[in-house]
């Protein structure tokens, strides 16, 4: 049976997933395909990647915050 | 432009604006409705991550090297991630032993260690030093910018001294008001908090200016900085240096020092990081967001001055003044954020970790030791702050600018003690000292003194150029030659050499118990694995007033009144009535306060200081000692007691007299001088006086002695007093309670009891005996038990039921058929009730309000459970329900039987059957571990058995044919040898068990006939002997006859 939202998050191994998956989004070599290659609207990409990598981020924390407090 | 005096100004009126914000504070906390408790001020006030150096710096760093501002940014949220595991964890530690900086969360997993904590806080002075003096140069620049480089009062940096003042003063009105730093900083945290909106509100405006109001949007400063000939090295990454900023930022946000203050010493509870673990990634997003167009935008726009300053000159330069004034406010509220936090966490450190241990050896403990210590405090705030100023004055910004990333590489080095010590039992004090000095030497090595070295100076060019002496393989930013940038390369060689040596050290010494106590509680928070008393070595105990006074040497009279009260409702007890387990609570609480107020390390030495006995070696004598004495046993001694102890302590053991005696006639008698002596009574003296009612003080005592002596020996004198003196005072539990827990001590050291022959109830062979069971052994003791396990059985039983037991009971008993042995009785004349009309003695003496004993009764072990087991019996036809082991399982635990022995019935051969012997084998293990003599005949190798159940190799006679040095072993064939053994056993054996496990083997090895006449012959051996005798089968491995032949021989039991 699959778990909730709020039992995967009462387990230290997701957060521990979690930090080595942003550690690895964040660094060489996923990064490394993002630098030198500018977006639609002229961001470059590597900006734009950071900034949804980062914000995804955002949202599973502040989900988990939400999560708890229902 | 505005004038530097408007300047000042505007910001004395900044501070008495967040004065006013911190007294408001300060208000609603002495009113119970504190705001610093709300999850958006805690969540804002980590945001003082965002000092000058990251407020100035991000930009200069984009304008210059591209994205590398980033990964001093990604590293706090990725810290954030394991916001629940990791720093959540260390809230919990930090509140349930009331550690209040960094440098007391390392020290004290590390068992207090002074030198840890020292050098933590000396760690932390020195890489705090110059980021302090970063915040007042980016204070003195942006003011430079603003108002033009003039001179106040015609001397060069006044205007620096007087922001570093007016700081330094802010910080020691809000950072230092009481000396306990886990009562919450209310104003400071508020002040923070809003000084963090301030610093976002004032970056977001200049950036939606820069943006919308002079270029027109984000893409038009992207399309032109993309046509400018720097735009591939700025959006460019150096993914190695990348990696090195993300990992030492993750470091920095969880062991700064004002980081952790703020993290963990502010916060109020646990589920405020919740909120804060998406709120601290969003602000740092935020903040960030207009980084790369505003300093692209100081590119394009050729912006004069330093890069960093262009948040603050590109509207300066475009005339929007009032702009420049809200960006400068800006930074203004970065750095007093970092520098009044910094210091006061800092100052702190310095005071437990460096000045408080040499004072209080110096010192002593003055008579207004809370004044001076929270006037030092201060001073240590002020000094950080003035330290900074000065530096500030010394070094070029240039140099400075690289100082964030040093500090950042410092406080790194701390990762390992801190966060291996968090998850990792093994890592201990030597390896964390270890691992702390070399990180410290290597980051000075390569990464302060390349950063401090300008081009030029003879240390550069000395050192930092070509290496030592010109051996380029030590050169400081190429060890061995690595090529590697000179951050990522001080990270590499000084975390690798950290660690290392942290885990190898910590793998090769062991460390003090005590040290692994704090260990186990430390990683096994969460378990609940608070320290107990009873494991901690240094604690001490006195009475009620004791504790208060010495609290209140450190925190004052009135808060330690306080404190000891709040902690004495919490225990649900009184000055009065406290008993021992209480005491021992409060002293737990009073050392955490302690911790609270001055640190672990000095905590450790304050509690030491107050060991009421110290283990002293007396002069010894040329004589070889008279008397042999091991240690680990019990020595009862009528008549020579003193002169026994004499004898030992003047040839070198540790000795501790506690007696009845004046304490000066006894020196004079027996001609010791230092060792010390605890007086059984109620006068104060110069020597250590006990009441004899005090049983808990007295065992901690005793206790606090013999554990912080290796060779010690305690002479009691005596415990038929204390009996005596407790008789109608103390319920008989706690007599036996003390009694046995002494006897447990004993196993630590050597215990000399000057008791008188009709006290003892064992044969004192010569002047010296040695006794084994105290409660069996010694005056009234064994009645006492019979009354408590009597008075817990007869508990459960209903009004009616509990009557007819009692009828039967003491009709056994009228008929002398209750009791197996009444034993030597004691003199009638001893026993209390002796005096009075045999009703009156029923009242004063019987176990229950009727079970009618005879209070001198004494009862040897097996006697004492045989009569437990007659009640049992009498209990079990009135009440089928009766269970007597589930029944008396507690108390058996708490004197050190097993629950088993009051089952097994001495002189009975009992069958156990399982297909594979192992409950067999942990039914004996315990027995035996539990004080009864034991054998084991079995088929396993008695190495195998101590591995797997902690069998004694000794206890084991091993079934083969081999013969093995080193192991009792005999011949499955040979039954003449092994009854013979099992006769020596049971003819020196005290309380004897004999296990027999391997009948398949022995059957097989012979034959089934053979074996039977084996176990007949030894049953009945058994039973003359009253010993007890299990016999393991494997069910599956005889035929049902033979099984069933088997069975009827021997009693089930089911285990």
């Amino acid at each position: 049976m699959a778990l909730s939202p709020k039992d995967l998050f009462s387990q230290d191994e997701f957060w521990i997933l979690l930090f080595f998956l942003g550690a690895v989004l964040f660094n060489w070599p996923i990064l490394s395909l993002a630098i030198g290659r500018m977006s639609a609207a002229s961001i470059p990409t590597v900006l734009a990647y950071i900034s949804a990598v980062w914000i995804l981020i955002i949202a599973i924390l502040y989900w988990f915050d939400r999560g708890s407090e229902s | 432009m505005i004038s530097p005096q408007l300047a000042i100004v505007v910001m004395v009126l900044y501070l008495l604006l967040l004065f006013g914000i911190a007294q408001y504070a300060v208000r609603r906390g002495l009113e119970g409705r504190s705001i610093v408790q709300n999850p958006y001020v805690y969540a804002l006030s980590l945001c003082v991550y965002v000092s000058a150096w990251t407020y100035y710096g991000s930009i200069g760093r984009a304008a210059t090297t591209g994205l590398e501002f980033l990964p001093i940014y990604i590293g706090p949220v990725l810290a954030m991630t394991l916001g629940w595991v990791l720093i959540r964890k260390m809230i919990r530690v930090s509140k349930e032993y009331r550690l209040c900086s960094i440098s007391d969360f390392i020290s004290y997993r590390y068992g207090s260690s002074y030198v840890i904590g020292a050098l933590v806080a000396v760690l932390s002075l020195v890489m705090v030093t110059p980021y302090v003096a970063l915040q007042l140069i980016a204070i003195s620049i942006s003011l430079d910018v603003l108002s033009g480089h003039t001179l106040l009062f015609g001397v060069d940096g006044t205007r620096r001294l007087i922001v570093a003042l007016l700081l330094g003063v802010f910080a020691v009105i809000f950072g230092a008001r009481h000396m306990d730093p886990m009562e919450h900083h209310e104003g400071l945290i508020l002040v923070v908090a809003f000084e963090s909106v301030v610093k976002l509100a004032a970056f977001l405006l200049v950036g939606v200016y820069v943006v919308y109001g002079m270029f027109g949007g984000y893409h038009v400063i992207l399309d032109q900085i993309s046509q400018a000939p720097q735009y591939l090295e700025l959006t460019d990454v150096d993914f190695t240096l990348w990696f090195s900023l993300t990992l030492i930022s993750f470091f920095a946000v969880l062991l700064l020092p004002r980081q952790f203050h703020v993290t963990v010493v502010e916060n109020a509870e646990e589920k405020q990081l919740k909120k804060a673990m998406w709120l601290f990634p969003l602000y740092m997003l935020l903040i960030n967001l207009f980084v790369p167009a505003i300093a692209f935008a100081g590119v394009l726009l050729k912006t004069p001055g330093l890069a960093d300053a262009y948040v603050i000159s590109i509207p300066e330069s475009h005339g929007q003044n009032l702009l420049a004034g809200l960006v400068f406010i800006g930074g203004f509220s970065a750095a007093t954020a970092m520098i009044m936090v910094e210091s006061v966490a800092v100052g702190g450190m310095m005071l437990n970790n460096l000045e408080l241990p040499y004072l209080l050896r110096k010192i002593g403990k003055g008579k207004n030791l809370p004044a001076t210590l929270i006037n030092m405090k201060r001073l240590n705030i002020l000094l950080v702050v003035m330290l900074g100023y000065l530096y500030s004055r010394l070094v070029a910004y240039d140099i400075l600018a690289s100082i964030g990333i040093v500090s950042f590489l410092a406080v790194s080095q701390l990762a390992p003690a801190a966060l291996g010590g968090l998850y990792w039992k093994k890592g201990n004090r030597l390896g964390a000292v270890a691992g702390l000095v070399s990180g410290l030497f290597l980051w000075i090595y390569t990464a302060l003194i390349p950063a401090l070295a300008s081009e030029g100076s003879w240390l550069y060019e000395g050192l930092v150029k070509n290496g030592p002496a010109g051996l380029t393989v030590f050169k400081p930013t190429a060890l061995l030659g690595s090529q590697l940038d000179i951050w990522t390369h001080s990270l590499f060689w000084s975390l690798l050499v950290n660690a290392s040596l942290f885990v190898l050290v910590s793998l090769l010494y062991k460390p003090s118990p005590e040290e692994e106590a704090q260990a186990e509680a430390f990683v096994d928070i969460y378990q609940g694995k608070s320290l107990k008393p009873a494991k901690m070595s240094i604690a001490q105990m006195g009475t009620v007033a004791e504790l208060e006074s010495t609290l209140a040497l450190y925190v004052g009279q009135d808060r330690a009144t306080f404190l000891v009260d709040a902690e004495l409702a919490r225990l649900g007890t009184d000055r009065e009535t406290i008993d021992g387990k209480q005491l021992l609570e409060l002293w737990n609480a009073f050392e955490r306060v302690l911790t609270g107020s001055v640190g672990s390390s000095t905590t450790r030495m304050i509690v030491e200081d107050s060991v009421p006995v110290r283990p002293v070696v007396e002069a010894a004598v040329a004589t070889e000692a008279t008397y042999d004495l091991p240690p680990g046993h019990i020595f009862i001694v009528p008549e020579k007691g003193y002169e026994v102890f004499t004898d030992q302590i003047t040839h070198g053991v540790e000795g501790l007299c506690v007696t009845h005696l004046d304490p000066d006639e006894v020196r004079s008698r027996w001609g010791f001088k230092e060792t010390p002596i605890i007086v059984l009574g109620r006068e104060r003296g110069k020597d250590h006086y006990i009441s004899p009612t005090n049983l808990p003080l007295l065992f901690m005592t005793l206790k606090s002695f013999v554990e912080s002596s290796k060779n010690s020996l305690v002479l009691l004198d005596n415990i038929e007093m204390l009996v005596k003196a407790n008789q109608t005072l103390v319920p008989e539990k706690e007599v036996l309670d003390f009694v046995y827990e002494i006897e447990l001590l004993a196993r630590k050291s050597r215990l000399v009891l000057a008791e008188r022959h009709e006290f003892v109830h064992i044969d004192l062979k010569g002047e010296i005996a040695e006794a084994r069971e105290l409660i069996f052994t010694l005056g009234p003791l064994s009645y006492y038990l019979f009354s408590v396990f009597s008075q817990t059985m007869l508990s459960r039983l209903d009004e009616a039921v509990k009557r007819d037991v009692i009828d039967e009971a003491n009709d056994l008993i009228s008929a002398g058929g209750f009791f197996e042995e009444a034993g030597q009785k004691r003199p009638s004349d001893e026993s209390p009730e002796a005096s009075c009309e045999p009703d009156m003695r029923d009242a004063v003496r019987s176990p229950s309000p009727n079970l009618r004993v005879d209070a001198s009764i004494v009862l040897s072990r097996r006697a004492f459970f045989v009569a437990i087991r007659r009640l049992a019996r009498i209990i079990k036809k009135h009440d089928q329900e009766f269970d007597l082991g589930a029944s008396v399982a507690n108390l058996m635990k708490s004197y050190g039987r097993s629950r088993y022995e009051v089952l097994l019935v001495p002189g009975t051969t009992y069958v156990v059957e399982e297909t594979k012997p192992s409950k067999s084998m942990e039914l004996y293990a315990e027995l035996v571990n539990h004080g009864m003599d034991g054998l084991c005949i079995s088929r396993y190798n008695p190495d195998t058995l101590f591995e797997r159940y902690g069998i004694s190799q000794k206890t084991v006679i091993w079934l083969t044919q081999k013969s093995e040095p080193g192991f009792r072993t005999v011949d499955p064939t040979n039954f003449p040898r092994l009854s013979s053994m099992i006769s020596e056993f049971l003819s020196r054996a005290n309380y004897p068990v004999i296990l027999l496990e391997g009948l398949g083997y022995l059957i097989t090895q012979s034959n089934y006939e053979t074996v039977l006449r084996f176990i007949q012959s030894q049953r009945d051996e058994i039973a003359i002997k009253d010993a007890i005798m299990l016999v393991h089968i494997d069910p599956l491995s005889l035929d049902t006859k033979e099984l069933h032949r088997l069975k009827s021989e021997l009693e089930p039991f089911e285990v």
